[in-house]
């Protein structure tokens, strides 16, 4: 089926007055920039013209290290095991005890007699296999028992933590099955063997850290372990060609790229291989790449049923063989970085036709709920995607958890890092903030980690950075200009948006354009204000919350800084003049507040300028910290009657000095609806699940000390309403050491869960 | 012609409720006239209100002989006509609880339309609960009073809005 941009409908009502496709499209003003032609060869660039990609570079021959070297120079010892804090696990004693061979043997024949009969072995059989025996046991069978084990929690086989267990109570002398059983099924064994720091590890590992979406964390590991992972991965990386030398060759870089040249190097000299790795390092393996055997598009795939690629100079067309050729590039692509190819392509292309090729391929792949393909449909978005994909990929993003596909999130949001726009990231500072899925928000949350590292700055920082302009000019406004006459759009305090017309006189909607108006400006103007508003609604909640975070967790801001990304920033202008700010001494004391005129001037209570020095600590006053100073403002406000975009003056505050009667302003003993306690997470509660996925505590992490609730009868992780149990008693305990702000803001979130 | 009759007998308001009960299910037109007849009994009405002519069930809701439990039934559909039974201020006067009956959304919706009744606003003013006093400061037009009543009421955040407003009042 040809892909065509206009429904089998309005083909047959344009057909008739306009015989071929360009006409039609040229008269009806649709396509303005584009006609439907198809660029001859002659007009592609040389990459998409037939049989042009395909020649090989040049790439490093195979040096093999001298087998005398690696036997010298191969560490022999089999490595250790790192717990994460905390978490360390004594060697079982029972394991440890003197195992009385003879019996132990005979049992173990028994065992393993009985095993082989069976379809489930209980636990309780398994660890009859006593001492030494069991591990040569496991090791023997690991791959076999791991979905045949069962025991009462557990009776569909054994898990990743069951593997981890097996690794922090017996050390590195269980790897060797946990290999096996990461050879077939990576996601149980990774886990575990994060905890591994052996010379037997890189082998899995660095085949992981391409491609897969646990890449993230292999990478991690491979940070944490290099000197390990350098001596088994260097004799790959300078091996036979294949994905084994190029995984390994990437790790080698990456490796690089975090500063262990030095340590690559010296492992390097010791295999006499030193000039091999520069080579190595030197070249771009993912030029590499075409050496190998041309990927094949996969079948049930066409470019036909796809809005074709076109290109920027002319409008035309990409010719099938040259959109196939794009596709193949996508898809011997690494998953972190396009090949060099695709780059060239996107510089010729009109980038909107390239992005809306490929999320019609992702669009396409969505709907008939395939499973696989996923990686170079995924990747196609990461390399061509724009905007607006962007902005339709994160609903997915939230969604695919839902349905068990968290993988899929987690690539979704390297997706997102990949477009990198600015709309991209903050979508993925949204998710961060808030999702209904931990992991993913985590995930988003660490992506901006990474990001805002390697620009040198922490995650708020880059959040300022992120704030769009959404088209308002310098001064907040955007002009709708209709020929005759114009409209002035802007947004207020709240990030509402609203129109005036030329005398400032506020106008509902725009109108509908008259005689006298020029109707091509009306349209324009009247689509830009839709775009504007449509725009504004996700972006505007997401700066209110952070806002009001930045309010509540103190944060600061240099003098420097709070003039560039906040009173200067055309969106957060209103934002800006609706909030009372202040200057923080270092000495503790109660901050000067001033607010934000709006010529942008910095203006104290009394009117009077306020200096702000570039080294300044500025931030969102609480209204706990205004003492004297809370009232003032309030009639100031009052009397310009001046909106806040959430509650500053007017927040509820809770000191514990007023709880006369010692009850935590009647949270002790209040009934809250189950379902409120849904409202928990997002205040920064974490639960704690006790049996059969009952909750029946929270506590939250304050920076001044822990708190703590307990409901009764309690609510299900899944069922909040668990047996028809509609509502909860609290028993709230609120540590004497939080600060006053602190507490204020606990107690305060608390009573938002009554009814 | 035997329609034409009935429903001349029904339009009377002397109608008897005897004679109204004989003409019901002669017809849906009857049945409407029926349905807002104020000798209509309300064991009538309990039986108009599950009608399959819409009309006639709205015709019910806007009808003061309908009992309190039919009114709560035929509310969520026929919200408007719901407040406008001239009932409604005595039900809410005699019950403080009555619109906790209704369906959140239904209450929610009530409160944020203009033509909404003075007495179901200051009941979700005093008694209402976070949910509905959130609905009633997101209103156009409010009164000071009421805005008042929430900004020193227990619920957090419409108590904040509320502040909120007054203080550009």
């Amino acid at each position: 089926m040809q892909y065509d941009k206009f429904s089998s409908k309005q083909r047959k009502v344009a057909k008739p007055a306009f015989q071929n496709e360009r006409s039609f499209a040229l008269k009806n003003n649709l396509e303005s920039t584009f006609v439907e032609e198809v660029a001859s060869d002659d007009e592609l660039p040389e990459i998409l013209r037939p049989g042009r990609w395909s020649i090989g570079p040049k790439v490093p021959e195979p040096v093999n290290i001298k087998a005398s070297l690696l036997r010298r120079n191969m560490p022999l010892s089999r490595g250790a095991v790192t717990w994460p804090k905390g978490s360390a696990v004594p060697i079982f004693d029972f394991f440890r005890s003197a195992p009385n061979p003879k019996y132990d043997r005979q049992f173990n024949i028994a065992v393993t007699k009985f095993i082989q009969n069976s379809a489930f072995i209980p636990l309780e059989v398994l660890v009859k296999v006593r001492g030494p025996l069991f591990i040569e046991f496991w090791n023997a069978h690991a791959v076999d028992l791991m979905s045949r084990v069962s025991y009462a929690s557990r009776p569909k086989g054994l898990n990743s933590e069951d593997l981890k267990w097996f690794v922090e109570s017996l050390g590195l002398l269980v790897l060797p099955g946990i290999l096996n059983v990461g050879l077939k099924k990576p996601e149980l064994a990774m886990d575990a063997l994060l905890l591994v720091d052996a010379i037997d590890a890189p082998a899995l590992m660095v085949k992981w850290s391409v491609g897969e979406p646990e890449a993230r964390v292999v990478k991690q590991w491979i940070n944490d372990f290099i000197v390990a992972v350098t001596h088994k991965v260097l004799p790959v990386a300078l091996g036979a060609h294949g994905w084994r030398r190029r995984a390994a060759e990437q790790t080698l870089r990456t490796l690089v790229a975090h500063g262990h040249r030095d340590t690559i190097e010296n492992i390097a000299a010791d295999y006499e291989v030193k000039g091999s790795l520069a080579e190595v390092l030197a070249f771009n393996s993912v030029e590499a790449v075409e050496t190998l055997k041309m990927p094949e598009i996969p079948s049930s795939w066409s470019c036909e049923r796809h809005p074709p690629p076109r290109l920027a100079a002319s409008g035309k067309k990409l010719p099938t063989h040259a959109i196939e050729t794009l596709v193949k590039m996508i898809l011997i692509s690494p998953a972190d970085k396009p090949i060099s190819e695709i780059e060239k392509v996107r510089k010729v292309c009109d980038k909107k036709s390239l992005a809306n090729f490929a999320w019609s391929a992702f669009e396409e792949w969505a709907q008939s709920k395939r499973k696989k393909d996923t990686e170079w449909i995924f990747n196609s978005l990461a390399y061509l995607g724009d905007d607006e994909c962007a902005r339709k990929l994160t609903p997915y993003i939230r969604e695919w958890p839902r349905l068990g596909c968290q993988p899929r999130s987690i690539q979704g949001l390297r997706i997102l890092s990949s477009i990198g726009s600015d709309i991209a990231l903050s979508q993925i500072q949204a998710i961060s903030l808030k999702n209904q899925f931990e992991s993913v928000q985590g995930c988003a949350r660490r992506t901006m980690e990474e990001i805002a590292e390697a620009r040198n700055l922490t995650p708020q920082q880059f959040e300022d950075r992120l704030v769009p302009d959404l088209g308002l000019s310098g001064t907040g406004t955007i002009k709708l200009d209709f020929g005759t006459r114009y409209f002035t759009g802007a947004v207020d305090a709240q990030l509402k948006p609203f129109i005036v017309d030329e005398l400032g006189s506020p106008v509902k909607s725009l109108p509908t354009p008259t005689k006298s108006d020029d109707k091509a400006l009306a349209k324009e103007s009247t689509k830009t204000w839709a775009g504007f508003c449509k725009e504004l609604k996700p972006a505007a909640r997401l700066q209110l919350f952070r806002l009001e975070l930045a309010m509540v967790n103190s944060r600061r801001w240099s003098g420097d800084d709070f003039k560039r990304l906040l009173i200067a920033r055309p969106l957060l202008q209103s934002l800006v003049r609706g909030l009372v700010w202040g200057v923080f001494q270092k000495n503790g004391n109660a901050p000067l507040t001033f607010i934000v005129n709006t010529k942008g001037e910095c203006i104290d209570a009394t009117g009077q300028c306020v200096k702000l020095v570039i080294t300044a600590d500025v931030g969102i006053v609480h209204p706990l910290m205004m003492a004297d100073s809370l009232s003032s403002w309030r009639e100031l406000f009052e009397k310009n009657r001046q909106a806040q975009p959430f509650a500053q003056l007017a927040r509820k505050t809770y000191r514990a000095r007023d709880d006369a009667d010692k009850n935590l302003f009647g949270l002790v003993g209040a009934i809250v609806p189950s379902m409120a306690l849904k409202g928990l997470k997002a205040m920064g509660w974490r639960a704690e699940a006790g049996d059969s996925g009952m909750l029946l505590s929270f506590y939250r992490e304050c920076p001044s000390g822990k708190a703590s609730i307990t409901v009764e009868p309690g609510v299900h992780m899944e069922v909040y309403e668990h047996d028809g149990h509609k509502e909860q008693k609290l028993c709230v305990d609120v540590p004497s050491t939080l600060d006053e702000m602190e507490f204020s803001e606990l107690i305060r979130g608390l009573q938002t869960l009554r009814k | 012609m035997k329609t034409d009759r009935s429903s001349a007998v029904v339009d009377d308001p002397a109608t008897d409720a005897s004679v109204l009960e004989a003409l019901i299910g002669e017809s849906f037109k009857v049945n409407r006239s029926i349905a807002s007849h104020s000798n209509a009994s309300p064991e009538r009405l309990r039986e108009l209100a599950k009608s399959p002519d819409r009309l006639t069930r709205r015709n019910v809701a806007l009808n003061p002989q309908t009992p309190k439990d039919v009114l709560l039934v035929l509310a969520p559909t026929f919200a408007s006509e719901f407040f406008l039974n001239p009932v409604f201020d005595l039900l809410l006067m005699e019950d403080p609880n009555l619109l906790f009956g209704l369906p959140v959304t239904v209450l929610k919706n009530i409160l944020k339309r203009p033509d909404c009744p003075e007495s179901i606003l200051n009941w979700a003013a005093r008694y209402g609960d976070k949910s509905h006093q959130l609905a009633l400061v997101s209103r156009t037009e409010i009164s000071k009073q009421l805005l008042e009543c929430i900004a020193n009421g227990p619920h957090v955040k419409p108590a904040e809005v509320a502040a909120g407003r007054l203080m550009t009042w």
